[in-house]
């Protein structure tokens, strides 16, 4: 079972809704809307021909603005892309699902109530990243301090000069660039 | 005058030296000192990272670090003398690590092992969260550089640490110094402890009392 048939048999349950197939260089994946991923994974994870009942991963990733190189078009605006690896361990399949978010607010729901996996995964999306999961029932930093300012993995984030009066810059300096 | 302030080593040396002005006596004393202190250098149990393991050879009985005194791992600060930092401190960690030093009675001496404690290692550019170098918040008495060193250099850097220790002064404070307490308070410049009894007993008249 493909990431295609997986999209054939959504759309013959009639959840299948502005889901598009993401045909990457590598993996394909099925690009969900923010607001039906709940909706989407509980089918996901319920329906009898499906049955993805283990999380494999959730992630986040800063797209950067990608433009065409002519007509310089924006192809690909900036945002954040949450990935979610979910595998069936009955029908032996996984599928990658991604949602788009905007860089201004990033903001999903969670799914940590259909996979209890996801609630780490979340935390640390939020950690790293920076998107914020509605309905997640813990969900605060989980490998940074919490007194942490901005988010790690952001491609805009400035490292910091010190933390709570310990120096963290090289000495010497990092050289320019 | 508690009993802390009255056994506390600085008042101890200054009565010792007051007492035995043969300052000849008092080298002799220095090296059986440092001869006790760094043949039983009594490490921390305390791992962070990678590094770890390679600590952890060196204290088995291929490498055997308790051929130097230094074998007996504690796992508490409070009977450690030294502390080897082995691994990435991040800044989570340093205050940990920065507690951990506080913690041990002196005379301590730290360790900085492996590339990561010695100035950031592999995350020297890209380690948001790392702190480049341990010696920006604790002291650091020996650099033992590797990712992960060699036990062999690990043993090196006790040896190395041992030499350094038998070069201090305990009791003697310095090549040219001359036993003229009158007056003198304990010098803060090592522990800051100053002893009120001998501040208060200044044997030269000012001009005030005169």
């Amino acid at each position: 079972m493909n990431t295609q048939e997986i999209l054939e048999t959504l759309n013959k349950d009639g959840v299948g809704q502005g889901i598009t197939l993401f045909e990457g260089p590598k993996d394909p994946a099925l690009v969900i809307p923010a607001d039906r991923l709940v909706g989407v994974c509980e089918h996901l994870k319920s329906a009898p021909s499906l049955q993805f009942d283990q999380c494999i991963l959730v992630t986040g990733t800063h797209m950067t603005e990608i433009r065409d190189k002519k007509t310089k078009e924006v192809t690909r605006a900036e945002g954040i892309e949450v990935i979610y690896h979910v595998r069936s361990l009955r029908h032996r399949a996984l599928v990658a699902l991604k949602v788009h978010l905007s860089l201004e607010d990033p903001r999903v729901s969670s799914v940590a109530s259909i996979w209890p996996a996801a609630d780490w995964h979340e935390r640390e999306t939020y950690d790293m990243v920076g998107v914020v999961f509605e309905g997640h029932p813990n969900l605060k930093r989980i490998l940074l301090p919490q007194d942490w300012e901005g988010f790690p993995l952001r491609k805009d984030y400035e490292f910091p000069k010190e933390y709570r009066g310990i120096s963290l810059e090289v000495d010497p300096p990092w050289p320019q660039q | 005058m508690g009993l802390y302030e009255r056994n506390h080593p600085d008042v101890m040396m200054f009565k010792l030296e007051r007492n035995l002005p043969d300052m000849g006596l008092l080298r002799v004393a220095d090296t059986v000192i440092n001869w006790g202190r760094s043949s039983s250098l009594w490490p921390m149990t305390f791992g962070i990272a990678c590094c770890a393991i390679e600590m952890m050879a060196v204290g088995a009985s291929k490498f055997d670090m308790d051929r130097f005194g230094a074998g007996a791992f504690r796992a508490t600060p409070r009977q450690a003398d030294l502390m080897i930092v082995a691994g990435t401190v991040n800044a989570k960690m340093a205050e940990v690590v920065k507690r951990l030093y506080d913690q041990m009675p002196e005379p301590k001496y730290v360790m900085a092992m492996g590339a990561c404690t010695v100035g950031g290692g592999p995350y020297w550019k890209h380690g948001y969260n790392v702190v480049k170098g341990i010696d920006k918040f604790v002291p650091v008495d020996v650099h033992v550089p590797g990712c992960p060193p060699r036990p062999e250099a690990i043993l090196e850097g006790i040896r190395f640490l041992q030499r350094k220790i038998m070069a201090r002064r305990v009791l003697t404070r310095g090549e040219h110094h001359t036993p003229d307490f009158t007056g003198v308070s304990v010098s803060p410049g090592t522990t800051g402890i100053q002893d009120p009894q001998l501040n208060t007993a200044p044997a030269v008249p000012t001009e005030a009392t005169s």
